[in-house]
């Protein structure tokens, strides 16, 4: 029944309960009322309301670094400091294309979210964001599968203003990668299984030290 | 892409454009309502980012169409600055025809952002603006990009497409209302229209990583960008306790329309740390009709189950505009409150395994999650994993009865009220083979509403019956109450397998084959579109779900959700 409804009958029974009775330990606001008239007395008294929560719940995945023992091809040695600094104290494990794209290569921090990195080579470009922070929106509908298997899960590849994007969910953390062409004649720009090649290449650099595990 | 011309300054468009603040209607269209023959938009009214600032650094700017606007590849003729494009109303663009998949449109194709003009024909002059306080991801770096992220503190990543003069760099932590760089037509090795292209990108749980409507995140920043609206919302907050936030909000524009609250946790709307919550004010009330003149204008918020955590909170509540002004801080805001914790369910813990498990079951970590702390924690019991997601059967013998597969188990669903606090449709029960229902194990009866525990770590715990089979003289199954068929049972659970009912037809099934592919996917009938912007022929497998198959797939889902649990353990 809706609460309007309930407010109705119970004020037509004569059923009103002054709000306040029987609270639970709590600090009560005292309230004025400025332009206008206050209300005498609330006067509502029927089911409470729960609102949509703006932006979405915020939930944290908890991811994980596999348990292989690194990727021989990425150490962290291969990076620039500054990149070095952010991915030993990352909190979600760290993919980077390997090989020629190690040179342009810039990691950045996004702190409880998680990380950003930026891979060039040539006149291609990656951005790959790994996010360890989601937002729950309960009125969104499931989505359904995706349309690629990426890194050996399921996938999305869309594009966006000539710019491809893939998104999918791997070590309890959720990627997304861009990737900027300027010579379609890129393996990786040919397409989306080219792309789909590059985001399954991707090395997962050593867990840091200080990341712990378990529940 | 119809290559357009940068034209001549046209400023004297912005004389031209109407005045909002005086109009009487809104001036944007609603979201969804994409320009006539561009498709099909998501009628959504959620602010994403809420608290973003406008991206653009002066009003008036103008969402809408660049291919089915004036000048547009599929609009009418004439020129891209035509005074026609550069006034209101706004109109959504997210979701328009394109051949990119998009999880969030209604055809699952679309447009993943909203394309703004600035507020006159001008190339490299309009300055676009940081959004959200974050860092920058990523720049142009060659003639060949066009494209600058902002990662926001809020976790939203703010895209700015085609602008030029980039005054960020890579890796500049930036603050919002900052400088970014300018409205351009920069496409790569081509030209585009005069506009940026906005998107925001972020991790949804159930989805990952997707663009999320900008339409009316844009919306309400522009509100407080230009001022606009008539007489301000009024209203008052009356109480903050733990057992109710009450109040009363009206917009004396509009006395008799029931309008928005928005009610902010720990902090106000730009700060990234607050929790907000919207709710309508529209609950009558006796006392608000003859000072308001009107009645329903109350609103009754229950205090979030999150927030009792014997902590002090703060509370902001702000009262929503009608239509076309900012919202309104309301009289006695902020405030602040401090509640106990819930007491405690009986019961077991089941790991939420991830955020999709949480979106699977339409749980919600703000109004039914606890934080007792780790100590109360650790001494539940441990129960099983939480499945993927729930499953509404109903078997297909004549029955009535909606179990909820849980699992391995079949659980009733004591009434329709119940099974409207865990968010489950009855309706959308899928009809099974009664053998297939008869064959699941009886679990104990769905408990009266969803609680969960989180501790200082990460893990999310739902508190429920344990599972206990015929027989099962396990210390769990005999220490606790709620074995099969017994369950703890709440207000509206009488203790009996008693399950809620649904009418009508059902037999809708779930994801239908996962496994089938096409190419395209765009749909018949849908037109080439233009170089840039996608065409019938791009765009991958295309491997979307049909969403209406039969019930042989209903059946299939068993072994494949029993496979998926068994792989867990």
């Amino acid at each position: 029944m809706r609460p309007i409804i309930l407010a109705l009958v119970s004020t037509a029974l004569g059923a009103c309960v002054p709000l306040g009775c029987g609270r639970a330990e709590a600090d009560v606001l005292a309230t004025d009322h400025r332009g206008v008239d206050a209300p005498s007395e609330p006067g509502y008294v029927g089911p409470l309301q729960r609102g949509i929560v703006l932006g979405g719940e915020r939930i944290e995945r908890v991811p994980r670094w596999p348990d292989t023992g690194g990727d021989p091809r990425v150490t962290l040695d291969m990076l620039d400091a500054d990149s070095r600094r952010v991915a030993e104290r990352a909190t979600a494990p760290v993919l980077v294309p390997t090989g020629p794209w190690l040179a342009g290569l810039r990691l950045i921090d996004l702190g409880e979210h998680g990380h950003s990195l930026r891979a060039r080579h040539q006149r291609s470009k990656v951005i790959l964001q790994a996010s360890r922070i989601a937002r729950h929106h309960p009125e969104l509908p499931p989505r359904g599968p995706g349309n690629q298997r990426i890194r050996g899960v399921d996938g999305l590849v869309t594009e966006n203003e000539g710019i491809r994007s893939a998104s999918w969910i791997e070590n309890g953390t959720a990627y997304t990668a861009d990737l900027e062409c300027g010579d379609a004649a890129a393996p990786e720009c040919s397409g989306d299984a080219g792309f789909v090649a590059l985001l399954d290449d991707l090395a997962i650099l050593p867990r840091p030290a200080s990341v712990g595990g378990g529940r | 892409m119809r290559q357009v011309q940068p034209s001549t300054l046209v400023a004297a468009l912005a004389l031209l454009a109407p005045s909002v603040a005086a109009a009487a209607e809104p001036f944007y269209s609603p979201p969804g309502e994409l320009v006539a023959g561009s498709g099909e938009g998501r009628k959504d009214e959620k602010v994403y980012s809420p608290g973003m600032r406008f991206p653009i650094e002066n009003g008036p700017a103008y969402p809408g169409s660049q291919v089915y606007g004036i000048g547009g590849y599929y609009g009418p003729k004439g020129s891209q600055c035509d005074p026609g494009n550069f006034s209101y109303p706004w109109h959504d663009n997210y979701c328009e025809k394109r051949s990119w998949d998009m999880p969030l449109c209604p055809a699952g194709i679309g447009h993943q952002g909203q394309d703004i003009r600035a507020s006159t024909c001008e190339k490299g002059v309009h300055w676009t603006v940081v959004a959200h306080d974050g860092t920058v991801t990523n720049i142009p770096e060659s003639p060949d990009e066009y494209a600058t992220y902002i990662n926001g503190k809020d976790g939203i990543r703010y895209d700015y497409l085609h602008g030029e003069q980039t005054a960020v760099k890579l890796g500049q932590a930036v603050a919002m209302g900052a400088h970014v760089d300018k409205v351009s037509n920069h496409f790569g090795g081509t030209a585009t229209s005069l506009h940026s292209h906005f998107n925001l990108k972020m991790d949804v749980a159930g989805y990952g990583f997707v663009y999320v409507p900008p339409y009316m995140s844009l919306v309400e920043s522009y509100k407080i960008l230009m001022g606009l609206g008539g007489k301000p919302p009024q209203g008052a907050l009356e109480e903050a306790s733990c057992e109710v936030l009450l109040g009363w909000a009206q917009d004396p524009d509009e006395p008799e329309m029931s309008i928005k609250a928005a009610l902010y946790f720990d902090g106000l709307p730009s700060d990234p740390e607050n929790v907000g919550v919207e709710v309508t004010a529209d609950l009558y009330r006796d006392d608000l009709c003859e000072p308001l003149g009107s009645c329903a204008h109350g609103f009754a918020v229950e205090m979030p189950m999150s927030l009792r955590d014997d902590l002090d909170h703060t509370l902001h509540v702000f009262a929503a505009d009608d239509g076309n002004g900012p919202a309104e801080e309301i009289d006695a805001s902020p405030a602040s409150f401090r509640c106990p914790p819930p007491p405690l369910p009986e019961g077991v813990r089941r790991l939420i395994p991830t955020p999709e498990v949480i979106a699977a079951w339409k749980l919600s970590t703000f109004w039914d999650l606890a934080k007792p702390g780790d100590a109360a924690i650790a001494v539940i019991p441990v129960g099983e994993d939480l499945a993927m997601q729930p499953i509404l059967a109903r078997a297909d013998d004549g029955s009535t009865e909606v179990w909820l597969v849980d699992g391995e188990h079949r659980r009733a669903i004591p009434s329709a009220e119940v099974a409207g606090r865990w968010g489950l449709d009855l309706e959308a029960a899928e009809l099974w083979p009664a053998a297939t229902v008869d064959a699941l194990a009886e679990g104990p009866p769905l408990r009266d509403a969803p609680f969960m525990v989180k501790g200082s770590g990460p893990w999310i715990y739902l508190i429920d019956d344990p599972f206990c089979d015929d027989g099962d003289q396990s210390a769990l199954c005999g220490a606790l109450p709620g074995g099969t068929g017994t369950g703890t049972g709440g207000q509206d659970s009488d203790g009996s397998s008693a399950s809620a009912s649904a009418s009508g037809s059902g037999g809708t099934s779930g994801d239908g084959d996962t496994s089938a592919g096409s190419s395209g996917g765009t749909g018949a009938g849908m037109p080439a579109l233009p170089p840039g912007f996608g065409s019938v022929d791009e765009g991958g497998c295309g491997c979307r779900s049909a969403g209406d198959g039969d019930g042989g797939a209903a059946l299939l889902l068993v072994p494949v959700l029993l496979t998926l649990r068994r792989r867990r353990r």
